[in-house]
């Protein structure tokens, strides 16, 4: 779940609006990043038509077809209660693109003001430093176990616990970012015009830290994905008879050996899923990132 | 691999032969019961190597709780009695069945003599007294509950104590055929204090030798056991493999040769190996739904009213609950869930049992439509929501998921509510639940399995139910010597469980144990625990 | 430099008292009450007292935290009330499995990632790059449980060509421990591998444009020569930092790739505790973690000052 963000250092001294286009323009011509903008779409679409997309309900048992291989009914196979996999996996993508999204802002509503009081207020620098890195010292796995017990495995566990787990990541790249704009002369003039902090802080740094920010949400979506997967795992996640497509993949586990098609595609398309937001974010990255083009 | 709480004390359960007879006898088992693996001659020395699916805790009898160190107890801590493969009580450190004064308030017991600990002490009427006082005594013990009807332990000679006893309590053979009946030596407790369990000292054909936390036991053969001139094996190691896979595949590849809990899912894999058999018994135990009838106040508190948001028609009208079990069908959670490896059961006592009968095995039939109709006829209207909570390993969740599909066709709408194991107890502890999937390892006599279940304000009545005419029963069987008497008082208390259904039996679980075909005398009787005491290798 | 020193290990010994009494409370904030859990199957509420007691549960909070730091000062860091074995026995029989196991994952990253990396940042826009960068995607989408899922599938069950699970200590045997251990070192290292990949391969970009390679080339050394030589060199101070952060994150991960591979280690042993509510053990398990975690920051952290003075001003290093 960590991602290299915390090196990211990305200037930004164009105004955003202008910026926008030209981004958008830059990613449109990376097919790559095109490919990746395109499953994330469909997936989306997918996980949010999923009822209209899956012919069966997810939940719909059949204790006559347990572990029945792929074939032109059953896209994906059954599981052991006969249930259809390929709609598990079209509802197991709704659950898991919303733990994937709600944990990202999760961490985002949290770590953003941290980090900008840390950058922007000396005095609160140390304070929030040390909390960053208790929680960091603090094993990842404790955390979530400690929150499913007092919650309850759940959807909400699974986001809070992800989204605990990437704070600390935010309010670094806030933090830096805050204290690189700081130093910057569009600020400066700003103060110099009589802009109070309030000011100076949302319509000042906040809209330039974004990017860094946007760059720093498309990494880790992907890794929210995968954590879901991993507490469902370790019986963490949605509650039955939910699918998500991390507990399929723990259902398939009992499984291996008679049922491997269990595990092959929830798995398949959690890695395609991952993939094309990992392409998308690099896309973006590089869009942002004029020193990665001028080495072109 | 999903992560299974250790604790498989009240996780899964094993014990007790069966003798291929149950009341929905509507599935047969495939699997023969077997209890030993055939005794060809055993060549002398060699390590066997052992995978026990749950690390034990303490090695220590008065305070261990966990199943799976009864199996490691069982090669270094013999009891005063023991049960033979068709589960009567025999003795073993005793000379003889013991002598009950005609009030039931004396029992005398022989000892063997010439028996001496694994420290070279000797093991006699005192050892006996300093052990069952410590069992009783030690703060933190867990064999105080067992022993609460014991008053004194007096020694008459070395080799006779005479159990006192505050009030006539029969079960008290079958504790003592457990870890409360296992005596250590005085010496070793004296030297070690608290710490005995770090290096038990008992009687046994094997001593232990070492721990390695999360990996590995270690015990040796004992020269001084009385019985050493029938072990085989030089040693035997313990492994510690929590996955069913693992052990399974380390079993396979002949890294180990002995198997303690081969998982449902691998029984037909093992089958077919030509050089691995498959040794089988049923539990004494039962997996089942325990509802929340009154707990309000906690378990063993006087039961009253359900609050928000537990209270609900279940909890207030037995036919409800009669509904729920209705739309059940044991036979399929168990081919769904199991694979058809387990035993469907709708009673707390096996088959097996000497204690077993007619009426304590009778089983409602699945009928969806006749737990509509009684849905109807209680005024509510379908489908009736209720909620269960359920453990947070994989295997607990699919049981749940089958008897959510199951309710469904009943009438029911059942949310599942996984919670992890440790807060799972306190929570049903505190009556927080309507319902709770729960089992429970089970005992030889059938009081352990149903009279603190059931009996108002019983330690482990977590439902709050209460039923003068059941508590009454359960009182004259605890006094009864008489097995038949005990039988019938029995199955009057399974009828009335039947009726106002306070917990759901829903299966026996099968204790598969895989072994190697390069051993012989590998033995496992209904207690469900593996005993080495005259196994080794083939003699070539 | 002294002041800069004192300040960042006093920051540390802060963080590390935070850490210990956030894992003091926030266990005992859980549900489920250790003396039930240890009672098992056997309780009631006069057995139930009597473990509290044993184990001082019935003490007020600040009291047990008192007693547990006077006690862990000293290296004692109680027994476990499951087991009772020391927690520091049981800690120093996981702890070298898990060590072994993320040494050898950090090996297979840092040789697949570094070598990836230079290919990509050298070979730009060849197919070698294409490949390099493939690679590090695949292994940042791939779920390390599911790849080990996969192995285990492919190269133990279908083929059983490595074992599907066990340990064996490197100073044991070392053939069977590379054996037992090369798949889980995969797993663990797959997605580490992909991080160094790419800071290898931006860092090396940046070192390659850099004024100081300019001039070695203009120099007239060799490509290979500055390459390797210099701005290698200079990429990897990047990576061993990036290394360090990611230990942390490296051990949680041998949490999931120990289940699978059920080994002995750290992580098992940091889970079981949890859910057992085993209270000493998850303290002494968080207490290692912790100090590893903030040893090995403060070491980079230390290392980046002496290398980049400007460190120092900005206060924490990244």
């Amino acid at each position: 779940m960590t991602v290299e963000a915390s090196t990211l250092d990305i200037p930004v001294a164009v105004a955003p609006a202008g910026m926008r286009r030209r981004v958008l323009r830059r990613i449109l011509r990376n097919p790559l990043a095109v490919t990746g903008l395109v499953v994330v779409c469909v997936a989306a679409l997918l996980a949010i038509f999923a009822q209209f997309v899956a012919p069966f309900p997810y939940d719909q048992v059949n204790f006559n077809e347990p572990l029945r291989p792929p074939s032109g009914t059953h896209w994906f196979g059954t599981d052991s209660f006969g249930r259809d996999q390929f709609s598990r996996a079209v509802y197991g993508l709704r659950a898991s693109v919303l733990v994937g999204l709600l944990s990202v802002v999760f961490s985002l509503t949290i770590g953003v003001p941290f980090g900008l009081f840390a950058g922007f207020y000396g005095v609160l620098d140390p304070v929030v430093s040390r909390l960053t890195d208790t929680l960091l010292a603090f094993p990842f796995l404790v955390l979530a176990v400690g929150l499913a017990a007092i919650l309850g495995p759940s959807l909400t566990t699974a986001v809070i616990a992800i989204g605990v787990a990437q704070i600390p990541g935010v309010v670094r790249v806030t933090r830096s970012e805050t204290l690189r704009l700081r130093g910057m002369d569009f600020v400066a003039a700003a103060v110099a015009g009589g802009a109070g902090d309030a000011v100076l802080l949302r319509r000042h740094i906040l809209p330039n830290a974004t990017n860094a920010l946007i760059v720093q949400a498309t990494v880790a979506v992907p890794g929210a994905i995968i954590g879901e997967a991993v507490l469902s795992f370790l019986g963490l996640g949605v509650r039955p008879p939910t699918s998500s497509l991390g507990i399929m993949l723990a259902d398939a586990q009992t499984f291996v050996r008679d049922g491997p098609w269990m595990a092959v595609f929830p798995g398949l398309t959690i890695v395609v899923l991952a993939l094309a937001l990992n392409l998308l974010g690099d896309g973006l990255r590089d869009a942002l990132d004029p020193r990665e083009s001028r080495s072109a | 691999m999903p992560i299974k709480p250790v604790l498989s004390a009240c996780g899964v359960a094993l014990l007790t032969l069966s003798l291929g007879l149950t009341a929905c006898s509507a599935i047969d088992s495939a699997t023969p019961q077997q209890s030993t693996t055939e005794e060809r001659p055993a060549k002398q020395g060699g390590i066997l190597r052992v995978a026990l699916s749950a690390e034990p805790d303490k090695l220590d009898p008065s305070v261990a709780r966990t199943l799976v160190g009864r199996s490691v107890f069982n090669a270094i801590c013999e009891k005063l009695y023991d049960v033979d493969e068709k589960l009567a009580l025999v003795p073993q450190l005793a000379a003889a069945l013991p002598e009950f004064s005609t009030d039931g308030l004396t029992i005398t017991i022989k000892l063997r003599t010439g028996v001496k600990f694994a420290d070279g002490t000797a093991m006699d009427a005192a050892a006996v007294k300093t052990s069952l006082d410590r069992h009783k005594t030690l703060t933190g013990s867990a064999r105080t509950s067992e022993l609460t009807s014991l008053a004194r332990v007096e020694v008459v000679d070395p080799s006779t104590v005479a159990l006192k006893m505050n009030t006539a309590f029969t079960p008290l053979i079958a504790v003592l055929a457990d870890r409360a009946g296992m005596i250590m030596s005085p010496a070793a407790l004296q030297a070690s204090g608290d710490n005995f369990a770090t290096n038990p000292v008992c009687v046994g054909p094997f001593k232990f030798a070492s721990r390695i936390a999360q990996d590995r036991i270690e015990v040796v053969k004992d020269p001084n056991y009385y019985d050493a001139a029938k072990v085989h094996l030089d040693g035997v190691t313990y492994k510690i493999m929590a996955d069913a896979t693992t052990r399974f595949n380390n079993l396979r590849s002949g890294d180990v040769e002995v198997l303690d809990t081969v998982a449902a899912t691998d029984v037909d894999a093992l089958k077919a190996e030509a050089n691995l058999k498959l040794i089988t018994s049923d539990s004494l135990g039962y997996q089942g739904i325990t509802i929340n009838l009154g707990n309000v106040n906690g378990v063993g508190k006087a039961p009253a009213a359900l609050g928000a948001p537990y209270a609900g028609p279940l909890a207030t009208d037995k036919r409800v609950r009669q509904a729920f079990e209705l739309s059940l069908d044991r036979a399929a959670i168990n081919q769904i869930v199991f694979r058809g490896q387990y035993t469907p059961t709708c009673g707390p006592i096996s088959a097996a049992s000497p204690f077993s009968s007619e009426v304590a095995q009778a089983c409602p039939k699945h009928d969806p439509a006749a737990a509509k109709a009684l849905l109807t006829s209680a005024g509510l209207a379908t489908p009736v929501k209720i909620s269960m909570v359920i453990g947070n390993t994989a295997d607990a969740r699919r049981l749940g998921e089958a008897v959510q599909a199951q309710a469904k066709e009943g009438g029911f709408e059942l949310e599942l509510q996984p919670v992890e194991f440790a807060a799972s107890l306190t929570q049903t502890d505190a009556g927080k639940y309507q319902m709770f999937q729960i089992g429970w390892s089970g005992r030889v006599d059938p009081d352990g399995n149903i009279a603190n279940f059931v009996r108002t304000n019983g330690s482990q009545n977590i439902c709050g139910y209460s039923n003068p005419a059941v508590d009454t029963l359960l009182d004259q069987a605890r006094k009864s010597a008489d097995v038949e008497a005990r039988r019938d008082l029995y199955g009057r208390v399974i009828t009335k469980l039947h009726e106002d259904v306070p917990l759901i039996y829903l299966y026996r679980v099968k204790n598969f144990t895989g072994v190697s075909s390069k051993t012989v005398g590998v033995r496992v009787y209904g207690d469900g625990l593996l005993r080495f005491g005259v196994a080794g290798f083939a003699a070539a | 430099m002294s002041r800069y020193v004192l300040r960042r290990l006093l920051e540390s010994a802060v963080t590390l008292i935070l850490a210990t009494i956030v894992v003091f409370i926030g266990i005992r904030a859980l549900p489920g009450d250790p003396a039930r859990t240890l009672a098992g199957e056997e309780s009631d509420p006069a057995t139930l007292a009597a473990i509290r007691s044993s184990y001082g549960l019935d003490q007020p909070l600040p009291v047990q935290y008192l007693r547990y730091v006077q006690k862990a000062a000293t290296g004692d860091l109680g027994r476990s009330p499951r087991t009772g074995l020391e927690v520091a026995d049981s800690i120093g029989h996981a702890l070298p499995v898990t060590l072994q196991l993320s040494a050898f994952a950090l090996l297979i990253a840092v040789l697949i990632g570094i070598g990836a990396g230079v290919v990509a940042a050298v070979r730009r826009r060849k197919p070698a790059e294409w490949a390099a960068n493939g690679v590090a995607l695949l292994g940042l989408s791939v779920p390390n449980f599911w790849l080990g899922q996969m192995l285990i599938l492919w190269l133990a069950i279908a083929y059983p060509v490595f074992p599907a699970s066990g340990f064996v200590s490197f100073f044991d045997d070392p053939a069977q421990s590379v054996r037992h251990l090369l798949l889980p070192a995969l797993v663990l290292g797959s997605g580490l591998a992909a991080i160094v990949m790419r800071q290898t391969r931006s860092a090396m970009l940046e070192a390659l444009t850099a004024d100081y390679v300019r001039t070695a080339r203009a120099k007239g050394l060799g490509s290979a020569q500055v390459v390797l030589g210099h701005a290698l060199r200079n990429s990897l101070i990047v990576v061993v930092t990036i290394v360090g952060l990611q230990l942390g994150a490296l051990i949680s991960g041998a949490v999931v790739t120990e289940q699978l591979f059920v080994l002995p280690g750290f992580g098992k042993l940091t889970i079981d505790a949890v859910f057992t509510r085993d209270y000493p053990m998850i303290q002494g398990v968080v207490l290692v973690t912790a100090t590893a975690y903030i040893l090995i920051n403060l070491i980079v952290d230390l290392l980046y000052s002496v290398i980049d003075p400007r460190i120092r001003v900005g206060g924490t290093a990244l």
